[in-house]
């Protein structure tokens, strides 16, 4: 084994789980997210050259996930906007209650995220699971940031009207059209 | 700020990326109204379920090995590809460094024209400078050798990394090939010599192979480089070598 596949063993498949967990929930079932990460590796070791030292090696293997899961949407003209229910949460919440009976709350939360519009999952997975900042999803996406954050306060409405239609935004109303 | 500032700032708010001055603007807000503040906690709270709630959910070791070893298989494949390319690109014949020792049936005209005389030349000159031994001036102090590839625009280390596997750098001097300078350098071991001519060059040619008398040359071009190998050898010797200083460049 080369010094640069070390390298990239190291500081890039060691993030396998994160684009795993986001990827499963762009795509509509777990064979289409697998080859979704096998091809955003691939395309990461062909630049991986290119990197610089003190990248943020996360951000730009989701930069280059999302850029992947694009073409592959624009290639088939019939990637999932919104999945439905029982193809998005069945598959991985059917594998995972062999093991763990998962809480009703979590089961509720996945199909919530699951019929979110896909911009909006998107933006949540990043920021909310993931924990990139908005100025990261921005280079993530290729977005400006203001279109990042406005899209989620959106999202984030969003999620809570499926969840708790009541307690969702009753003092902002209107605000996002402000 | 008023509650429509803190609606655009919440996402940034929530994710600590506001400066210190406008995070203590927000969240003097959020002290003097209620409404913010019960929305900023509540989006709060959805955010810790939503995290919760898909981190709560696995990814199974079986599906994570079975990636890694998939992206491995790819990695390895595209490391051969990639090495294939690269001596197909300079090459831009196929075949012509497979056909060293056998002659120049596969290269194309306009390579055969431009650098066959270049090949003539190293062929004598390694007859007449290795194989009979003429006496020479050659540089054998790995220093002066290095001093001497830097005065014709070639990196030292090229030196080292270009010498074949089981062979040591011998000696080298300038020499003129074609009416040009080329660093020729020696690498020796028990079986005998190998000529390496090496060039600054701003031209891309493609690579070229044949034998002229006894001698077996290989060469090729890229965008800083021409190299020209030569050996006595028989078999496909300064093919081997030519296809490793190309690896390495
Ligand atoms: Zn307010």
């Amino acid at each position: 084994m080369s010094a640069r596949q070390d390298e990239f063993e190291r500081v890039a498949m060691c993030h396998m789980r994160s684009l795993l967990r986001v990827a499963r929930r762009l795509t509509s079932g777990s064979s289409q997210a697998e080859d979704l990460v096998q091809e955003c590796f691939l395309l990461a070791w062909r630049g991986f050259h290119q990197l610089r030292e003190g990248t943020n090696t996360r951000a730009w293997l989701f930069r280059i996930l999302f850029n992947a899961f694009y073409a592959q949407g624009r290639k088939r003209r019939r990637a999932p906007d919104t999945v439905s229910l029982t193809a998005d949460v069945s598959a991985p919440v059917s594998s995972l209650s062999r093991r763990v009976p998962p809480l009703d709350e979590s089961v509720e939360v996945a199909r919530a995220l699951a019929a979110l519009q896909l911009d909006h999952r998107t933006v949540l997975l990043l920021a909310v699971v993931e924990g990139f900042t908005c100025s990261e999803i921005a280079e993530i996406l290729g977005v400006p940031v203001g279109t990042v954050t406005s899209r989620l306060s959106r999202a984030r409405q969003a999620m809570r009207m499926r969840l708790a239609p009541k307690a969702a935004g009753a003092a902002w109303a209107g605000k996002e059209q402000g | 700020m008023n509650c429509t500032d803190i609606w655009q700032l919440a996402p940034l708010y929530l994710s600590g990326e506001l400066d210190s001055a406008r995070t203590e603007q927000f969240a003097a807000h959020l002290r003097t109204c209620d409404a913010c503040a019960r929305e900023i906690g509540q989006q709060q709270a959805f955010d810790s379920l939503l995290q919760a709630g898909v981190l709560s959910e696995p990814i199974d070791s079986a599906t994570v090995e079975r990636v890694e070893r998939a992206v491995e298989r790819m990695v390895r494949r595209s490391i051969a590809a990639e090495s294939r390319r690269r001596v197909l690109a300079v090459a831009g014949i196929a075949a012509t460094l497979a056909v060293a020792a056998f002659g120049i049936r596969m290269a194309s005209r306009a390579a055969r024209a431009t650098i066959a005389p270049i090949y003539t030349a190293a062929a004598f000159d390694h007859r007449i400078e290795i194989v009979d031994g003429q006496p020479r001036k050659w540089f054998t102090d790995p220093a002066a050798i290095e001093g001497l590839a830097r005065s014709q625009g070639i990196a030292e280390s090229a030196v080292y990394a270009l010498a074949p596997a089981g062979y040591r750098l011998a000696k080298a001097k300038v020499c003129l090939l074609d009416g040009r300078l080329f660093l020729h350098l020696v690498y020796a071991n028990a079986a005998g010599n190998v000529s390496l001519y090496l060039r600054r060059t701003d031209r891309v040619r493609s690579v070229h192979a044949e034998t002229r008398g006894k001698e077996h040359v290989a060469g090729f071009q890229e965008h800083q480089l021409t190299a020209v190998v030569v050996t006595e050898q028989p078999g496909d010797a300064a093919e081997r070598l030519a296809r490793t200083a190309f690896a390495i460049l």
